[in-house]
């Protein structure tokens, strides 16, 4: 193995171990309650709670079908939605379908999709995202690109936000339309499945979108491995001269304090020598047309 | 007297009569005046036919207040596009061109200028009026004059005519009333007068000749064209013999194909109506037409077209039907239109002249004044529509759509009186038109709603709104929903059942407006009948106790429980009913389902006791029926054939009877028996009609109940069938007790039925017959035979007429009744007179009866 293949592997291997005990790929594990966390609770039982006149017992029945994580959990669940909820009580089961992290739970979790209620809506969204990482249901990325066509913002950002994270490269031309529209949280979706080409139309928008749209944006892109030294250069470069502000200096310090103290690459030293070069008491906002 | 003092007499009444005022007799406009005489009409009419046709400017002209601060009056040759001359004035009318002369209002009078140089030729003052307008004839101008035509109460007019080339008068009237625009025409000034008359004067004298008056329509115009005159309201009259009628179904009459015009427009210009010499928005809001030789009681028009001016806006349409022909849009406000044979010809207010055809409505540029006019008097004599012109583009559908869609606001209430024209038009593709105009956000408020309501109305193109129902909000293509508020309903009125799958996408689509859920919910269910119960059942319950419809959300849950309520089956109301005991389902719902169910119920009951007083009312209609029957066949007397026959059958019981009388009595030779019946039905027990109100214990009254009535019917039959017994029967006879016992039980329930009437029968019974010995005797079998061998009832016989066996002589036990009461008998072979009844209180023979019965007299009975 050539030394840079092999430094390329070690590092990604260290990348997924990372991701893999940070949560970040995976869903978050569900917060047990106090009363639940020792006992698991039969099937059977469990579904029996979800009958329950108590909203405790039933949100503790929920809570307990969801560690059993099973496919056999989902239809009680299902049911359980379709019999008609509180809000509150939604909400946690909504959430809980997406830990459990079935294929089994895709029909519901679309329908909840077009739920009137803007939350259930927006777990709904979370829900898919946690499946998807799971199941890698191919049906799932769809649903969260009609997502990105929702009246509401936070579903909107919700579904980028979600495509970005499951890495949903085919969805780059909605998640630039959505960007088109105003959709902030698009910006780090696209740096997070967008190519070089991508980084580059984003940088146009240097000017007409707030740079607090835009850099996280960037940020995405740098932190991608993905990226050869050039663009990361041409991205410092043209940020550096369109916007030369204090924002961008600011971004440019936490890039290189994340990066190893050996990195000597040219994008590096270039955003060195801007942060150097934009002065403390920049603008705040502003950047070329 | 000598001959000097007779002269100066003579003198002296002519001396007076020079020294007092001229007495001055009413030749016009008088009260007295007989309108709607159709033999003077005729003779108008006449004249009228046989004038030649009114002069017209000799080219083409148009005549104009210039507008800005240096206001002028200007003529203008179209054919060279040249003024003839400008006068500055200050106009305060719209110039009238007639022949060579114009006439205009300056302040409080009117001045008649000379055509071709603009020189005055005379005046006329009406101080305290205003111009209605003039007419020429010959060298004669009429101008009328009156207060009040611009409002106020004041109400006073005069009609001046004058010599056309000096201006001097030649007769005049004051009227105490509005006098509008004449014509003349035929050596006749028509004059409208109060918005009720057409007086016809005569141009030379000012007499007047005729008079029309409606008595049906508003009369706001008179007007001459070549083929006659022509006077209205808001529609078009051609004075004819027929006018005298005074009506419009009597007369030549056309009425307007466009009414409801916004700006309210007559079909002609409104002849009570002052000008003022600027521009205003009436001037651009008119109608047009050309009057063409017709027959009859019609009015024809050529191209059977008439045209409506609307700003920048031109409108044609069949003169019969309303029909759009075509809609023209012009880049310019329409300051004055004209219709002739040749074309439209309309005049902006930057001077520019364009010519329409009548047929196509392709419009070309006559001619560029270039000047900015107001108050603008078109001659068209002459001009026409130079060809090659712009055609509107598209179908008269797509001609109307495109102004609707004028973005101009001025012209919002005209677009929406389009809408309604266009959605009268068939074509299906109408329905997306106005699909698609409901949904341009440019579209003002008022207008909308004008869209949805003809849309609404719409019952064809339900593919285009099923195809609308494809389409759902898209963020991110900046799409809307469609206007389920209109399209869901329209739908419904359609009968479109397809339609029920694009509905149901929007109520599973968060997109869809909360406000519209309660249009596609019951558009589900009208549709979708039972099939969509389910699919309701489904979606009510997944928001049960969601808050996304809470407080005046709740109407849109409740809707869908209405549609379960009313489309589901026994099952479903079995899960609304559940529904409404569960106390995790949204109060406002389960109050709504108990009060469906409570409504459901009441409505049942209120249906029952429809029901059943709809059966009540049948019920009593047929009772009554039957007692009218009961008392339409209570008899006022009793016929033969109906006392024969209960007299025949009892024939055994009497020949016993009468056996056992003779035994008795062998000295009787006759009993006599009189048959009294007498019906005692009260009258009130005649009435077939129940009483309207019944009387309380507490005195109070109300009205009577279907049940009260259907009681009260029955009591009345019965006691009308009761009556039937109680027809009281008396005999007598001569005193025998056992006689008259027994034939009181044999008729004592007379089966016929009773009246009010009182009736006698009388029969005899000769017994000689029954005593005499022999065969002879023997030979009577009780009833007798006619000379055609026909049985008769045996009182009809003179001989003895029942066989009654001659009995042992009696003894002295019986007593005789004594000679004084022995009826006499009757002549035979007469029978009795059972149809007229005796005089009451007369007894109809046989005296006293005995005393020693102790009873009364059998009439007294």
């Amino acid at each position: 193995m050539p030394p840079n293949h092999f430094r390329h592997a070690l590092f990604a291997a260290v990348i997924v171990s990372v991701t893999a005990h940070s949560g970040w790929a995976q869903p978050r594990a569900p917060r047990r309650t106090a009363g639940a966390a020792a006992r698991v609770i039969p099937l059977r039982d469990a579904v029996q709670m979800l009958h329950a006149a108590n909203p405790d017992e039933v949100r503790e029945g929920v809570a307990a079908l969801t560690r059993l994580g099973t496919a056999e959990v989902v239809p009680p669940l299902v049911e359980l939605i379709e019999s008609g909820l509180s809000d509150s009580l939604l909400d946690y089961v909504v959430e809980q379908l997406g830990f459990v992290g079935r294929a089994e739970a895709i029909p519901t979790l679309s329908t909840l999709l077009h739920h009137r209620r803007t939350a259930v809506r927006r777990l709904s969204v979370s829900a898919m995202k946690n499946l998807f990482q799971r199941t890698r249901d191919a049906r799932v990325p769809p649903l969260l690109e009609s997502a990105l066509r929702d009246s509401d913002r936070d579903v909107r950002g919700e579904a980028a936000t979600a495509l970005g994270d499951i890495n949903a490269r085919a969805s780059l031309g909605l998640l630039q339309r959505a960007f088109d529209r105003n959709v902030p949280e698009a910006s780090v979706a696209i740096g997070r499945v967008g190519d070089f080409a991508a980084a580059q139309r984003l940088m146009e928008s240097i000017g007409r979108t707030p740079l607090s749209v835009l850099i996280p944006g960037f940020e995405a892109f740098m932190a991608r491995r993905d990226l050869t030294d050039d663009n990361r250069h041409t991205i410092v470069e043209t940020l550096v001269s369109r916007s030369p502000t204090r924002p961008i200096k600011e971004f440019l310090q936490r890039w290189v304090q994340g990066l190893p103290p050996n990195d000597r690459s040219r994008a590096r030293q270039r955003a060195m020598l801007a942060i150097r070069q934009i002065r403390d008491d920049a603008p705040a906002s502003g950047g070329a047309q | 007297m000598n001959r000097r003092a007779r002269l100066a007499l003579l003198a002296l009444p002519l001396l007076a009569a020079s020294c007092m005022p001229p007495i001055r007799v009413s030749t016009a406009f008088s009260s007295r005046f007989g309108d709607n005489d159709r033999a003077r009409l005729t003779r108008v009419l006449e004249q009228v036919a046989a004038a030649p046709a009114p002069s017209r400017a000799s080219a083409p002209l148009v005549a104009a207040v210039i507008q800005g601060e240096q206001r002028a009056v200007a003529v203008y040759d179209v054919a060279t596009h040249r003024a003839l001359w400008t006068q500055p004035m200050t106009a305060s009318s719209t110039p009238e061109i007639l022949g060579d002369a114009l006439v205009v209002e300056v302040g409080s009078r009117t001045v008649i200028l000379d055509l071709a140089t603009g020189a005055q030729r005379g005046r006329v003052e009406h101080t305290g009026l205003e111009l209605a307008g003039a007419a020429r004839e010959g060298d004669t101008i009429v101008l009328c004059a009156s207060s009040g035509l611009n409002g106020g109460t004041r109400r006073a007019g005069r009609i001046v005519a004058v010599d056309a080339r000096s201006g001097s008068e030649k007769w005049s009237h004051d009227v105490g009333g509005l006098l509008g625009r004449p014509a003349a025409r035929g050596g006749f000034a028509f004059v409208p007068w109060d918005r009720q008359s057409v007086a016809v004067l005569n141009l030379a004298t000012g007499v007047e000749q005729a008079r029309v008056r409606s008595t049906d329509d508003v009369l706001s115009w008179v007007a001459s064209f070549p083929d006659g005159v022509y006077y209205g309201g808001r529609g078009i009259y051609r004075l004819t013999a027929e006018s005298a009628s005074g009506t419009r179904a009597g007369s030549a009459f056309l009425a307007n194909p466009l009414e409801g015009v916004p700006g309210d427009p007559l079909i002609f210009r409104d002849g009570f109506r002052a000008t003022t010499g600027s521009r205003t928005a009436r001037d651009k809001i008119q109608f047009g037409f050309a009057p063409q030789s017709a027959q009859g009681s019609t009015v024809s028009l050529q191209g059977e077209t008439v045209v409506l001016g609307y700003y920048h806006d031109v409108l044609a349409v069949d003169a019969a039907s309303g029909a759009v022909r075509w809609a023209q849009r012009l880049e310019e406000d329409i300051e004055s239109i004209s219709v002739t044979e040749a074309g439209v010809f309309v005049v902006s207010a930057t001077g520019k002249v364009r010519g329409l055809e009548l047929a196509t409505g392709a419009v070309s540029l006559v001619a560029d004044l270039g000047a900015s006019l107001g108050a603008v008097a078109l001659s068209p004599q002459g001009l026409t529509v130079p060809t090659g012109g712009a055609a509107p583009e598209g179908s008269v559908r797509e001609q109307l759509v495109a102004m609707v869609r004028d973005p101009d606001n001025r012209l919002v209430p005209f677009r929406a009186y389009l809408v309604g024209i266009l959605g009268r038009i068939e074509d299906e593709n109408v329905t997306r038109d106005l699909l698609d105009l409901y949904t341009q956000r440019s579209i003002p408020v008022q207008l909308k709603q004008r869209i949805a309501t003809a849309l609404q109305a719409r019952r064809n193109g339900a593919q285009f709104l099923i195809q609308a129902l494809q389409e759902h909000y898209d963020y991110l293509e900046g799409r809307q929903a469609p206007p389920l508020q209109v399209i869901a309903p329209t739908l419904v009125a359609m009968g479109a059942r397809e339609a029920v799958p694009g509905l149901v996408a929007h109520l599973l689509d968060h997109e869809t407006p909360a406000a519209s859920l309660p249009d596609v919910i019951s558009a589900i269910g009208t549709l979708g009948e039972a099939a969509s119960v389910p699919t309701l059942q489904r979606w009510v319950q997944l928001y049960r106790a969601d808050t996304s419809f809470r407080g005046e959300q709740a109407v849109v849950l409740n809707t869908a429980a209405d549609a379960i309520f009313r489309y589901g089956d026994a099952t479903a109301h079995e899960w609304l009913h559940a529904r409404a005991q569960d106390s995790t389902f949204s109060t406002e719902l389960r109050a709504h389902i108990d009060e469906l169910f409570a409504r459901a119920e009441t409505d049942a009951q209120t249906r029952a006791t429809r029901q059943s007083e709809s059966e009540r009312q049948e019920a009593l209609q047929a009772e009554l029926g039957h007692l009218r029957e009961a008392i339409q066949a209570v008899p006022g007397r009793l016929s033969d054939e109906a006392i024969d026959g209960a007299w025949n059958a009892h024939l055994d019981e009497l020949r016993e009877c009468a056996q056992g009388a003779v035994t008795r009595n062998p000295a009787l030779n006759q009993i006599r028996v009189v048959v009294t019946l007498r019906g005692d039905v009260p009258r009130a027990m005649l009435q077939d009609a129940p009483p309207r109100e019944v009387t309380e214990e507490n005195g109070t009254r109300r009205a009577a109940t279907g049940e009260e009535s259907l009681a009260w019917a029955h009591a009345q039959m019965e006691q009308l069938a009761a009556r039937r017994a109680t027809v009281r029967l008396m005999t007598y006879a001569p005193n025998d007790a056992a006689m008259r016992a027994s034939w009181t039980g044999s008729f004592g329930r007379w089966s016929s039925r009773p009246s009010e009437l009182r009736q006698e029968f009388r029969r005899v019974i000769d017994t000689r017959g029954a005593r005499s010995s022999g065969a002879e005797a023997e030979a009577y079998s009780g009833l007798g035979v006619d000379t055609q061998g026909r049985e008769l009832p045996w009182w009809l016989v003179s001989a003895p007429t029942l066989e009654v066996v001659n009995p042992v002589p009696v003894t002295a036990t019986v007593t005789r009744p004594s000679t004084a009461s022995r009826p006499t008998a009757p002549a035979t072979g007469t029978p009795p007179a059972t149809g007229t009844p005796p005089a009451t209180g007369t007894p109809p023979s046989p005296g006293t009866p005995p005393a020693t019965t102790g009873a009364r007299p059998w009439w007294e009975e």
